[in-house]
This record gives C-alpha cells, structure tokens and sequence, in this order.
C-alpha cells in the first residue's frame, strides 16, 4: 500500500523516539508553569510537584504515541476535578472554618469566582458596567478578571473544549459516566439537549431582572462540593436541598446511568453559552464521509449527545461539541478526526490532533496544576504527620 | 486558495496554543488592563456602595457608605444605605448611632444594634420612611443595611 492510499486517520501510533521529541516542548512549558519559576516551599511543595509533573508530562507523551486523547485525558481529568474539591474544601476550611459562607464574606467580597457564573453577569455588566458577584475584580482567590481573562482567551483558543480541558466541575460527571461498561437508561430523549438553552435563558434574564446570580443562588449543584449558604432561614434550607438534589441526580446518578455527561450537556448555562465559542475556535470534529461505515459507534458512545445520525451524515460534529476527543478513539476506521478549519479534509490528521492537543493539554496542565500540587502536598503531608 | 487557507489554518491552530500559554504566563497583567479597559467593577449591591465618609468612635470605626439604587437601568426607587462598625476591641451590649447619609447636616435616621442578641432596630428622624433590610455579624463588627427611597424617584 503507498502512502497516498494508506488510511489516514487520527488515531495513529507514533514511535518512542518521535513521541518525545513531539512532548519535548511540553515538558520545557510545564515545568515553567507548574513551577512558577519558583523553588518550591517545602518538601511536601516540592514532592508534589515532581509527580504533578511526571504524571502530566507521562500521560501527555502516551496520548502523542498512542495516538488515543480521550483514554488518558479522562483518568486525569476526573482526578483533577476531585482534586480541586478537595483543594477548594481544605482552602475555605483554612481560611473561614467552614465550607459555608458567612455574612463577613459577602460583605466583604470573597466569594471565588466561576466561570458559570459568567452566563449571569452579561447583561448586567453591558448595562450596569457592574458584575453582580460578590467577589473581587483583582487579587485574591479566584478574581472575577483573571477568570474572566481566562475564559476568553480558552474560548478563542479551544472554544468548548473548556467542559473537558478546563472545566474545573466537568470531570466529575465526565468520570462517573464511564463508571459502568453498559448504560441502564440507553435512550435520552433528543428533545433534552435544548435544556441547556432554556437554562441559559432563565438565569440570564432573572440574573438581570434581580440583580443577582440566579443560577449560583438556587441551582449550582456543585455548590454540595464547594461553598454554600449557611442554612439560617427556609429559603436557604430549600437552596440547600435543590443544589444536593441536583448534584446527586445530575452529576453522580444520571451519569451513571446514561453513561452521558448529563450535567454537562442537559443542564449546565454555561455549557450552552460556550458553544458559540466553537464558531471561533480553530479546532473542531469531523468525520470522513468517505471513510466512515456508519457504524454509528461515535454517536453511541459521544458523551454530551454532540453527535447524531444528521451529524454523520453532515461529516461534522453539533456545536455542542466538548471536544474530548472520545470519538475520535473509538472510530474503527479513523473517520472522526480532530480538524483544523481552513485546512484539507483528511490530509494529516495526526498533526492536527498533536495541534490541538498541545492548546487543550496546556490549558489543563496550567489551571489545573495549581490545585493538583496544592492537593497532593496537603495529602503527602498528611501521610507523612497526620495532619494537613 | 486551498494552500493559502491551509497556511492560514494552520497558523490559526498554532496561534491558539500560544494564546494558551500567553494568558497564563501574563494572567495578573492582563486581568488588570482587562479591568482597566473594561472599567468593569463589582456591583454596589454587594460591595454596599462607595465610601461616603469614616468616623471615628469611641472603640470603633464607622465607615457610612453612600445611598444605593441598585437597577439594570437608572436608578430604582428603593434602595439601601450600608453602615458598617468595626472594633478591634469589641462592643458595648447596645449601640446607638444616628446617621446622615444625604449631607444635609440634619440626621436622617437612628440605629441601634443590640450586640448580645444579634439584632438591630432603624427609626427615621427627619419622617422619611426608613426600615432595616439585614444586619450582617462580621469577624470584628457590624454591618446594617438601612433601606430608603430614592429622592430623585
């Protein structure tokens, strides 16, 4: 066979060698961002940080050889999220003695930012040049700016493939989804994935109606895992209840069941608002109409309902596509690829997929390396003297 | 045009991963010229407002914050004004201030906070209609919420 009709797909090996010269520069950038340029406090700092290191840097040089994204990225991923909960939990524990806020930190503003939060501060901060969020603009844990900055440069760069590179919340759902071989509930109503829309709708306009982020207020299921309002009154016990209620059923159950991110791609405002960040992002899915058998494996297996039988047959993924890279895997005839847009169909492939790997892999080395040495620093420390 | 849209393709994907190291690397910059450019700032609703004026107490500070009308556009006609009391030392069981928050030299309205059980009581002083929305414990103080009407409504 020659190299013209050889098939190209997305997912091809690589050789060790060439492997890691292709991670090389990864190794040189994350050991500047992980590290800060800066020696590490202590030990604990500095064990944390070599094997922060060494497992990025490992997991980065298989998902080169192997040619596989989503297989390496998903194990990492939902160890990250679970991670930066228990960062979170042990920061607000340091810093205020509980994981419920007070009235000392509203009026001061030292609520941490999210960027779902985002989808409510539109409106008002076209209108009011003001963000409703009682956070701080600069400085601190989690600034609304360098959250903000964030965003949009990721949103420019990968576009949605903020929800399974970024996403600090997206790795929980996105890991109890793979928990069992077979879904219990295989069949997801189409009509479901328009929920995020309604969503949206609902918190921006009540977010610029009241004034007040909606959504983080009554809705956040993550807010069971983060930082919540103390329960002194009803209504704050029914905002309790919704919020357990939500991440029980959203982010552990219904995963589980569906095998779908259902959080993600049935419930989440932000979500929804940053599939329009695909149209400018460079990245996006394809599937070689040529190629592909319709199996239909990768509309089976999409964990956000981004593909469809109308999407095979258009050869593109849906715009809510999250970009982990699941399909491309799994296609047994290396239809679904990872493309550049501007660039020609099918020529390529591998490139194109170390391309984007290298933008996605370096937002999730560096916004999540952070709470990853954090994380285990505190953890090997507690092995090491029983307390954090 | 193929080849020209492939370079420019290319050049794009690659563009986007140095945009990916360029926000990290000048994250505190950016996020200062963000604010900068943006003029955005974090809404009086939850900030209580700008400084009107501190006066010193007795033990305590006072910081008086300016009237706030908080609307998606304009002005509302209800808003609130915040009081917060800070002590380094602590507090009497019951405090009692009377406040101008419009700058007329006249007193608009007295609160008196009852430390031990937490709770607070407004009264108007000049007739106008006044009430309290919240009183918040702080680490090392007060802060009251006073709700008035908006003058220019």
């Amino acid at each position: 066979m020659n190299e013209i009709n050889k098939p190209q797909s997305g997912s091809e090996k690589i050789g060790a060698i060439k492997s890691f010269f292709i991670a090389l520069p990864m190794m040189l950038l994350t050991l500047l961002l992980l590290s800060g340029g800066k020696k590490p406090s202590d030990g604990y700092a500095f064990v944390a940080l070599a094997a922060t290191y060494i497992l990025f840097n490992s997991i980065f040089y298989l998902m080169v050889k192997t040619g596989k994204t989503d297989k390496y990225r998903l194990p990492l991923y939902f160890t990250s999220s679970i991670l930066f909960v228990f960062s979170f939990i042990s920061h607000m524990l340091e810093a205020r003695g509980s994981m419920a806020f007070t009235d000392d930190t509203l009026i001061n503003c030292q609520i941490p930012f999210c960027h779902i939060a985002t989808t409510m501060m539109i409106i008002p901060a076209a209108l009011t040049k003001t963000i409703i969020f009682p956070g701080t603009m600069i400085g601190g844990y989690a600034s609304i700016a360098s959250m903000l900055v964030v965003w949009i440069g990721v949103s420019l760069s990968i576009g949605r493939g903020w929800c399974s590179w970024g996403c600090f919340f997206g790795g929980m759902d996105d890991g109890f989804s793979r928990f069992l071989k077979k879904p219990v509930i295989a069949k997801i109503s189409e009509n479901l994935k328009y929920m995020p829309y309604a969503v949206l709708l609902t918190v921006a306009l009540t977010s610029a109606v009241y004034l007040s982020p909606t959504y983080c207020e009554w809705a956040c299921p993550y807010k069971t895992v983060t930082e919540y309002q103390s329960v002194t009154s009803i209504e704050s016990l029914i905002k309790m209840i919704v919020c357990v209620s939500l991440f029980i059923s959203l982010v552990i159950a219904l995963p589980l069941l569906t095998k779908k991110r259902t959080q993600c791609a049935l419930f989440c405002p932000f979500g929804a608002m940053q599939g329009a960040a695909n149209y400018i992002s460079p990245f996006d899915i394809t599937i070689d109409r040529e190629k592909c058998v319709k199996c239909m494996a990768c509309v089976k297996n999409c964990p956000t309902l981004s593909l469809d039988e109308a999407c095979v047959k258009e050869g593109r993924a849906a715009i809510t596509c999250v970009k982990c890279g699941k399909c491309v895997d799994i296609c047994p005839k290396g239809a679904a690829q990872i493309h550049i847009k501007g660039t020609i169909y099918g020529l390529n492939p591998t490139a194109k997929r170390i391309l984007f790997i290298y933008a996605a892999f370096l937002l999730f080395a560096t916004f999540s390396g952070g709470w990853f040495q954090a994380s285990l620093a505190k953890i090997f420390k507690l092995i090491a003297t029983g307390v954090i | 045009m193929n080849s020209i849209k492939n370079i420019i393709g290319y050049i794009w994907a690659v563009a986007a991963i140095l945009l990916i190291i360029v926000i990290f690397i000048g994250s505190d910059f950016l996020s200062k010229k963000f604010v900068e450019a943006s003029g955005l700032k974090v809404s009086p609703l939850y900030t209580g407002g700008e400084t009107l004026r501190v006066v010193e107490k007795n033990g305590y500070k006072m910081t008086i914050q300016k009237p706030v009308f908080p609307a998606l556009i304009g002005e509302n006609a209800d808003g609130f004004v915040q009081i917060v009391l800070r002590s380094e030392t602590g507090f009497a069981d019951v405090i009692e201030e009377r406040i101008d928050y419009d700058g007329n030299a006249g007193d608009d309205f007295l609160i008196k906070i009852d430390t031990k059980k937490s709770a607070a009581e407004v009264s108007s002083c000049d007739g106008r209609p006044v009430s309290l929305i919240k009183l918040y414990s702080l680490k090392n103080g007060w802060a009251v919420r006073v709700r008035v009407k908006n003058e220019r409504k």
